[in-house]
C-alpha cells in the first residue's frame, strides 16, 4: 500500500517515508484515537503525512479556553506530577528511618532536587485547586445530567484520587507537621462507619507507623494513578461519544483547527510551566524539622480538605452515622 | 453522614432530576452553595480549632 | 553434719521473728489491743509443723530489737522497728540499759538501767559503738565522727556546757535512725536543709545567740534551686560546705579552697587574678564577696554594680571592668546565639548545617569557658574566649548568609526563565498563526 503510493507533494523524501515503507504508522498513530486525544476517526490505510494534515485540519471546538480548560489542566498537571513523581522515586526510601533523611537529601544535596521537590508539591496543590473547582464549575452548570453522567462520576472519583493521593503523599516526606496531620487525617478517617474500621484493618492499626508509611507509599506511587489515568482516559472517551461541554449560553461555538488547538495546549502547558516554576522559586514550602512520634509541634490539624469532618468530629461527639 | 454524602454526591445525576427549568435549575444551586457555604464554615472551625 | 545441726536453730529464730513482727506491720491504734496477744503469737509460731525445738525458743520469742519493751512503748517500738538499727541487732538496752525480757516495770528498769541520756552524754553514748574500729569495720563505716563532732562549733559548744546545741539524735534522730541513702532519712541529701534547719532556721533561737535564719538564705540561692527545682542530687548542701560531723564556718581565707571543690575552674582563675593577689592574710576578696555566702548567686549585671563599689571607689576605673567583662560576654554570646538562629533558618531551606552546628557548639564551649574565666577579673583573659566564640559566630552567620544569598539568586534567574518562557510562547503562537493562515485555504 504505501509502496506504490505517490510521492511526497511536497518533494521531498525524508525518513517518514523511509520508515512508512517498513511499519504502518498511521496505525500505530490510530492508537492515540483510543485515548481520545483526536477527535478523528482515522483511515489507517492511508499513508501518515496525509492522515496528520487531515486530522490537523479538522475544525473541533475551541477547548483550551474559559472553563472547559479546567479538564485539560486535570490532565496536564497529572502528567507534571508523574513525572516529577518518578525523578523523585529514583531517591525516596520509604521507611521511618530513611524517608526523612532520603527526602533531605533530594532536597538539600541533590542538584535541582529541591525544585523537582517544589514542583511536585505546587503540583499537587494546584492539581487539587482543579479537580475541586472542576467539579464545582460542573455541578454548577448542571453538567451532570444525562448523558454525561459518566463524565460527572470521573469528575467526583478525580476528586477522591486527588485528595487521596495527597493525603498519602504528604506522609511521605516524614517530617514533624506531615505526620502529625497524618495522625489527626487518620483520626478522622478511622471514626467513619463501617469505612473506618475496614481501613485500619487494610492498613494495620490504628498507629501511623512503618506499615502504614510503605502502605501509603504502594497507594501513592502505584494503586492511585493508575485510577487517576483511567479517569483521565474515561473522561476523553466519553468526551468523544457526548461531546464538549455547550458553549456558555448567548456566545457562538467558536471553532478552530486541531493544529491551532495542540498549539494552544502545548502555550498552555508551557505557561502553566513558569507559573509552576515561579511558585516553586518565590514561596518554596517549607522544610520542616524530622517527625517524632513523641511531641506533638504545635499548630497541627489534618489537610484542608478534612477540616469539616475534624471539626464536626470534635464538637459532635455522636457517632457519625446518626 | 460522610459516606452518605459522598454517595449523594456520586449519584447526583440520579437524585436531581429536575425538569431543566431555570426555576428548578436555581434551586439546585442554591442547595449546593448552601452544603458548600456549611462546609466551608465547618473547615474555618476546624482550622482555628488547637488541639495537642 | 554441722549443717543438719544448726539448720533447726536457723528455722526457729526465723519463726520467732516472722510471729513478733507482725503486729508492727498494723496501725497503730489497733497496736494497743494487740500488745497483749503479742504473748500468744510466739506459741503460735511455735505451733508452725517443722519445728523440732520448741523448748529452746522461750528467751528469743520476743522482737529481737526492742524485745517486751514494745508492750509498753509501742510509739518508740514502732519507730525503732523501722530503723537500721534494729536491723542491724541493736536493742532497745543497748542504749537504755535495763533488761528488755521482763515485763514488771521494776526489773525492766533495774540493774543498770540508764533511762533518757542527757544531751551532754548522747554523742559519747553512741560513739561508744560509732567509735569502735572493730565494730564498724564490717560496715566499712568511718570511726572519726566523734573526734570530728569535737571539732564542730556543735562539738565546742556542747564541751563548754552548752545543751542547746546539736548532738547525734538531733540530725539522725533517736529511734528512727535510717542510712543516709534512705530518702527518708533525716541525712538523705534532699532532707538535709531541713535538718540543718531545724535549729539554723529558727529564727528565735538564732536571733537569741545572734546568728542570721540561714535555712531561709539556702533557700533563695541557686544551689537550693539546682537541688530542689532541679531535682539535682549533687547540688550543695549545708554539708557540702561546712562539713559532716564536723560542721563550722569555713575560715576566713579558706572560702575559695570551699568553692573550688566543686568550682574548679573559678578557683584556678580567681587564683590567677587580682583579687586574690589583693588578699593581705584573712583580708580581701573572696567567694562570698561578690556571691553571698549563703543566698549563693550567680553574677548579674544589675549586682555587678552594687557588689564592685562595696570595694572599689564610684569613680575608680575597676568598677566599671565587671560591666566590661559582662557586655563583652553577652555580646559574643549574642553572636552565637544569632548564628543558632540562622541555623534553623536554614535547615528550613534546607541548607546542609552539620558544619555549622558543631562550630556552633565548639564556641559554645568557649562561651562556658568564658564564665570561669572572668574570675581572674581581667578583660583580657575573657576576651581569650570571647573573641574566639565571637568570630566563631561571625563566620558561621556570614557563611549561611551567603548561601542564603545563592538562593536569592535564584529568583533572579526566574527573570531570565520568564523571558525564555515568554520568548518561546511568542515563537509557539507565531507558529500558530502561521498555519493557521498557510491551512485557511485548505479548509473545507
Amino acid at each position: 500500500m504505501s509502496a506504490t503510493r505517490p510521492p511526497d507533494p511536497n518533494g521531498r523524501a525524508s525518513w517518514v517515508d523511509w520508515l512508512e515503507r517498513r511499519i504502518n504508522l498511521s496505525e500505530i498513530f490510530s492508537f492515540l484515537t483510543h485515548f481520545g486525544f483526536v477527535i478523528t476517526p482515522v483511515d489507517t490505510s492511508r499513508p501518515v503525512r496525509e492522515v496528520l494534515r487531515e486530522v490537523a485540519e479538522t475544525p473541533v471546538p475551541k477547548y483550551a479556553s474559559g472553563p472547559r480548560v479546567l479538564g485539560l489542566l486535570t490532565a496536564i498537571l497529572f502528567a507534571l506530577e508523574a513525572v516529577t513523581g518518578v525523578l523523585l522515586a529514583y531517591y525516596y526510601k520509604p521507611t521511618p528511618e530513611a524517608a526523612f533523611e532520603s527526602t533531605r537529601t533530594i532536597v538539600r544535596d541533590l542538584p535541582a532536587g529541591w525544585f523537582l521537590h517544589q514542583m511536585h508539591a505546587w503540583g499537587a496543590w494546584l492539581l487539587a485547586a482543579v479537580v475541586v473547582i472542576r467539579l464545582l464549575r460542573l455541578f454548577w452548570d448542571g453538567l451532570y445530567r444525562a448523558p454525561r453522567e459518566v463524565l460527572w462520576w470521573t469528575a467526583v472519583a478525580m476528586v477522591w484520587l486527588v485528595l487521596q493521593l495527597d493525603f498519602t503523599g504528604r506522609l511521605l516526606t516524614w517530617d514533624a507537621h506531615s505526620y502529625w496531620a497524618t495522625v489527626r487525617g487518620m483520626e478522622v478517617v478511622f471514626a467513619l462507619p463501617i469505612a473506618g474500621p475496614i481501613l485500619a484493618f487494610l492498613l494495620g492499626g490504628r498507629v501511623v507507623n512503618d506499615d502504614v508509611l510503605i502502605r501509603f507509599y504502594a497507594l501513592h506511587v502505584m494503586v492511585l494513578p493508575t485510577f487517576y489515568a483511567a479517569c483521565v482516559y474515561f473522561t476523553f472517551a466519553t468526551l468523544r461519544r457526548v461531546g464538549l461541554s455547550p458553549a456558555p449560553e448567548g456566545r457562538p461555538e467558536a471553532t478552530t483547527t486541531f493544529r491551532d488547538h495542540l498549539y494552544t495546549m502545548l502555550m498552555l502547558t508551557v505557561g502553566l510551566f513558569g507559573v509552576l516554576v515561579t511558585l516553586a522559586t518565590v514561596l518554596p514550602f517549607r522544610f520542616l524539622s524530622a517527625a517524632d512520634p513523641y511531641v506533638t509541634p504545635g499548630g497541627v490539624r489534618p489537610p484542608w480538605y478534612m477540616l469539616a469532618p475534624y471539626a464536626t468530629l470534635q464538637w459532635l461527639p455522636v457517632p457519625a452515622w446518626l | 453522614m460522610l459516606l452518605a454524602l459522598a454517595f449523594a454526591v456520586l449519584l447526583l445525576p440520579q437524585l436531581l432530576r429536575g425538569d431543566g427549568s431555570p426555576g428548578s435549575r436555581r434551586r439546585i444551586r442554591l442547595a449546593g452553595v448552601a452544603v458548600l457555604a456549611v462546609w466551608v464554615a465547618l473547615s474555618v472551625a476546624g482550622a482555628l480549632l488547637e488541639r495537642r | 553434719m554441722t549443717a543438719t545441726r544448726s539448720a533447726p536453730a536457723i528455722e526457729h529464730a526465723g519463726g520467732g521473728r516472722r510471729g513478733a513482727l507482725a503486729p508492727g506491720l498494723l496501725p497503730l491504734p489497733a497496736l494497743a489491743s494487740l500488745a497483749a496477744g503479742l504473748l500468744l503469737l510466739p506459741a503460735l509460731a511455735l505451733a508452725q509443723p517443722g519445728n523440732p525445738n520448741p523448748d529452746a525458743s522461750a528467751p528469743t520469742a520476743v522482737s529481737p530489737g526492742s524485745g517486751r519493751c514494745g508492750v509498753c512503748h509501742p510509739t518508740e517500738r514502732v519507730q525503732f522497728e523501722k530503723s537500721q538499727h534494729a536491723e542491724e541487732g541493736v536493742r532497745c538496752t543497748s542504749c537504755h540499759g535495763g533488761n528488755d525480757r521482763s515485763l514488771e516495770v521494776a526489773s525492766a528498769h533495774g540493774a543498770g538501767f540508764r533511762g533518757r541520756p542527757a544531751r551532754k552524754d548522747v554523742p559519747a553514748l553512741c560513739a561508744s559503738c560509732h567509735s569502735s574500729e572493730a565494730r564498724m569495720r564490717p560496715y566499712n563505716l568511718p570511726v572519726d565522727q566523734h573526734a570530728l563532732y569535737q571539732t564542730s562549733g556543735h562539738g565546742r559548744l556542747l564541751a563548754r556546757g552548752d545543751t542547746r546545741v546539736a548532738v547525734c539524735s538531733d540530725c539522725h534522730g533517736a529511734h528512727d535512725i535510717l542510712p543516709p541513702k534512705d530518702p527518708a532519712s533525716r541525712t538523705f541529701t534532699l532532707n538535709i536543709p531541713r535538718t540543718c534547719g531545724a535549729c539554723h532556721g529558727d529564727s528565735t533561737l538564732m536571733k537569741q545567740r545572734g546568728k542570721p535564719d540561714v535555712f531561709r538564705l539556702y533557700m533563695g540561692s541557686v544551689h537550693a534551686r539546682e537541688l530542689y527545682d532541679r531535682g539535682n542530687l549533687r547540688a550543695p548542701t549545708c554539708v557540702s560546705c561546712h562539713g559532716v560531723h564536723g560542721a563550722a564556718p569555713p575560715a576566713l581565707g579558706d572560702v575559695d579552697k570551699v568553692c573550688g571543690q566543686c568550682h574548679t575552674a573559678e578557683r584556678r582563675y580567681f587564683m590567677a587574678g587580682g583579687h586574690y593577689r589583693a588578699r593581705s592574710g584573712d583580708d580581701g576578696p573572696e567567694c562570698a564577696s561578690c556571691h553571698e555566702a549563703h543566698t549563693v548567686q550567680a553574677a548579674q549585671p544589675e549586682r555587678l554594680a552594687g557588689s564592685c563599689a562595696q570595694c572599689h571607689a564610684k569613680d575608680a576605673k575597676t568598677l566599671a571592668l565587671g560591666r566590661r567583662i559582662w557586655t563583652d560576654y553577652h555580646s559574643a554570646a549574642d553572636e552565637v546565639e544569632k548564628a543558632a538562629a540562622l541555623t534553623a533558618r536554614a535547615d528550613a531551606v534546607p541548607l546542609q548545617t552539620d558544619d555549622y552546628r558543631a562550630r556552633i557548639e565548639e564556641a559554645r564551649t568557649y562561651l562556658r569557658e568564658a564564665l570561669p574565666a572572668a574570675h581572674a577579673v581581667q578583660e583580657d583573659v575573657v576576651a581569650g574566649f570571647t573573641t574566639r566564640a565571637r568570630s566563631m559566630g561571625h563566620e558561621v552567620q556570614s557563611e549561611i548568609y551567603g548561601k542564603l544569598g545563592h538562593l536569592r539568586q535564584r529568583k533572579f534567574v526566574l527573570i531570565l526563565f520568564w523571558f525564555y518562557l515568554l520568548l518561546t510562547l511568542l515563537v509557539l503562537k507565531r507558529y500558530r498563526d502561521q498555519g493557521a493562515r498557510k491551512g485557511s485555504p485548505d479548509r473545507p
